[in-house]
């Protein structure tokens, strides 16, 4: 499993990745607050699916318990809304036991 | 409105399209991407129309674009002849969007991704898919090689580079894109490597030390017998591999040059004497081997050679010196290197600075005519002054409508030429072409010859006659030639179409760029008025003189010009 401090240093990688592919059209903030999904964030649909299976990418990559983030449609369905933090928690939460 | 880069492709190209954006500054191209699943559509009747300016780059999967392969693949039993059926109609595509267009970039096909297909059987014919995929490539090849402006560039290079992660399966599921970051951020390179090479930028000369670069060891402790060079030993093959593919580089026309700190004789002694060196003395066109800093060296060079520091890379081992150069010569592209010579090789076929659009017999014999040149210099210094030395080289200038032959030549020159360069107008050759085509307009080609050899087609003049006007729209001349009064000869040549079309006035503007200045200051030594804005005008009443020292030749006839000039016009 991966602690908070781990998710999260996956989170911001894979962020600082998607900013030098220019996925969206401002630099995406790695701060634990700034908005990813949902209000505030610059993320289009592409850059979403871009972001979760980045995250899902790098998890095996760290041999951690595999995700499957595209397959929870709460991350990007209507309403969606998710922090830097806020998926880093999910990480976390995602790769217990 | 700015020339566009039109994306073209059977999948998802956006984040493609978007790395591409993000570079327009550097690039100079605003960047489309059409709707994908589209391709012959999209290249035969776009939605938004191509100009003669744009790019258009086609990305097309070979079992997306020929259905046949598709059923191939999946081991149903298809002619071969039905393939390449299908690829005719790819190839006729790609030949309309290149009429329309000022380039077409084709990303050459490969099997896709992990495909294993029929193991030991895939490259038999009538059978395999890897074969059939080696006929359709052939095919398109020879249905495309007389498009001079059709290009390709290599996705297997692509994903070898990135290996395993050269695609993620959900991405294509997900967003129907087939290839992860890594992959279009090579080919982002690859694409602006080739849209440098097209406007003249690629790099013209490698400079290279030589202790630790060129040869294993320090040639002033161990004499070129303690050399690791050649022989059993790896390190020794890594070296004699390394001169191999600088070899490779000047027989397409990249120069070589030395930047070493040494005592000249011993170095010059082990290019000489050592049995397992490839290169020798005449591959180099010139050298600085001495204890001098490097950067003065390879500026020197760079004067030696008439070539700005732009047209340089320097490959050292030694970090400190490559730190040096890039400090005092920022123009000049020194590349990290690695220190293991093993990856010598690699580290050059890197370098994406090299990529042209063309390849000329100019370029293949340019290492010969630099040493013709040095040959002048040294004739030059045993002459009794510069009117003499100009006298005694007896120069042949041949000036030639511009034929369909010499186009590729022509465009190249057009294209890479910067310092002695009028207006710095960049065209393809299907501009030139078009251009050269329109009423009222002469495009003249001019090779230059001299006692110690062919320089080759050299220089480029265009004119456009408006009334009483004939207009010089672009001059320029390799700065291999330059000095020798060809700079003269080609405005005498301007001021005969200038008289045979009846205008009274003969005029010039000069367009400034970072690297013509001296084209500026010929033009200031031409005898031609200069107004504002840098117009320059020459009274066409008034003959402008050819210089004695060169004979002028016409279209094959000797000029009839009567009156020529010793010392007119000291450009």
């Amino acid at each position: 499993m991966a602690s908070y401090e781990q998710a999260l240093v996956v989170v911001q990688g894979v962020i600082r990745d998607l900013n030098d592919q220019q996925v969206a059209p401002v630099e995406l903030s790695v701060s634990e607050d700034a908005p990813l999904i949902g209000p505030g964030g610059s993320l289009d649909s592409l850059g979403l699916v871009s972001l979760l299976v980045a995250v899902e990418e790098s998890a095996s990559a760290a041999g951690w318990k595999p995700l499957a983030l595209l397959e929870d449609t709460s991350l990007y369905g209507e309403g969606a809304s998710f922090s830097v933090r806020q998926v880093a928690e999910l990480i976390r939460d995602r790769t217990e036991g | 409105m700015a020339s566009q880069i039109h994306l073209v492709s059977d999948f998802n190209i956006e984040p493609f399209a978007r790395l591409l954006r993000a570079q327009e500054k550097a690039h100079g191209f605003t960047v489309r991407a059409a709707d994908f699943g589209q391709v012959i559509p999209g290249l035969r009747a776009p939605t938004e129309p191509f100009a003669s300016g744009d790019i258009v780059l086609v990305w097309a999967r070979a079992e997306r674009i020929v259905a046949g392969f598709a059923r191939v693949l999946d081991y149903e039993p298809v002619p071969e002849d039905a393939l390449l059926a299908e690829v005719d109609d790819y190839a006729e595509a790609v030949l309309h969007a290149a009429r329309q267009c000022a380039m077409v970039l084709i990303v050459d096909w490969t099997m896709p991704l992990g495909y294993r297909g029929l193991g030991p059987l895939n490259g038999r014919r009538g059978i395999g898919a890897g074969a059939h995929l080696v006929q359709m490539q052939a095919h398109l090849a020879r249905r495309l090689e007389g498009a001079a402006n059709v290009f390709s560039l290599s996705q297997a290079s692509w994903t070898a580079a990135v290996g395993t992660a050269a695609a993620t399966p959900k991405m294509w599921y997900a967003a129907k894109v087939p290839f992860s970051p890594q992959v279009f951020a090579e080919a982002a390179a690859d694409v602006r490597s080739t849209i440098a090479g097209l406007r003249g930028e690629a790099r013209r000369v490698v400079v290279v030390d030589l202790d630790d670069t060129m040869w294993g060891g320090v040639v002033g402790e161990t004499g070129w017998q303690g050399l690791q060079l050649g022989g059993h030993h790896h390190l020794g093959e890594a070296f004699v591999d390394f001169q191999r593919a600088l070899k490779a580089l000047q027989r397409r026309g990249i120069q070589l040059a030395i930047a070493s700190k040494n005592d000249e004789a011993v170095a010059m002694d082990a290019i000489t004497s050592h049995p397992e060196m490839v290169l020798r003395r005449d591959d180099f066109s010139a050298w600085r081997i001495s204890w001098q800093d490097k950067a003065t060296g390879i500026r020197e060079l760079a004067d030696e050679l008439n070539l700005g520091l732009k047209s340089l890379v320097f490959l050292d081992d030694n970090a400190s010196e490559r730190g040096r150069v890039r400090e005092l010569l920022p123009d000049v592209l020194v590349p990290e290197w690695p220190a293991d010579p093993t990856r010598y090789v690699q580290a050059l076929h890197a370098l994406r600075c090299f990529d042209v659009t063309t390849i000329s017999a100019e370029d293949a014999s340019r290492t010969q005519m630099y040493a013709q040149e040095r040959e002048r210099r040294e004739a030059a210094r045993g002459a009794g002054g510069p009117d003499a030395w100009l006298d005694s080289l007896g120069v042949v200038v041949e000036a030639q409508l511009l034929t369909a032959d010499d186009l590729p030549r022509a465009t190249q020159l057009l294209n890479k030429t910067n310092q002695l360069n009028l207006a710095t107008r960049r065209l393809s050759e299907t501009e030139l072409s078009e251009w050269a085509a329109a009423d009222g307009r002469e495009v003249w080609t001019f090779r230059v010859s001299d006692r110690f050899g062919q320089s080759g087609l050299t220089g480029l003049l265009s004119v456009e006659h408006e009334g009483a006007r004939t207009r010089i729209v672009d001059y320029l001349l390799s700065c291999r030639v330059m000095g020798r009064k060809v700079e003269e000869t080609m405005l005498h040549h301007a001021w005969t179409r200038a008289r045979a079309h009846g205008a009274v006035e003969l005029e010039a503007m000069f367009s400034p760029t970072e690297r013509n200045g001296p084209c500026l200051q010929l033009w200031r030594a031409s005898g031609f008025a200069e107004s504002p804005e840098h117009r320059f005008a020459w009274q066409a009443d008034a003959e402008y003189l050819r210089p004695a020292s060169v004979s002028l030749e016409v279209n094959g006839l000797a000029a009839r010009d009567a009156h020529v000039a010793s010392d007119a016009h000291a450009v």
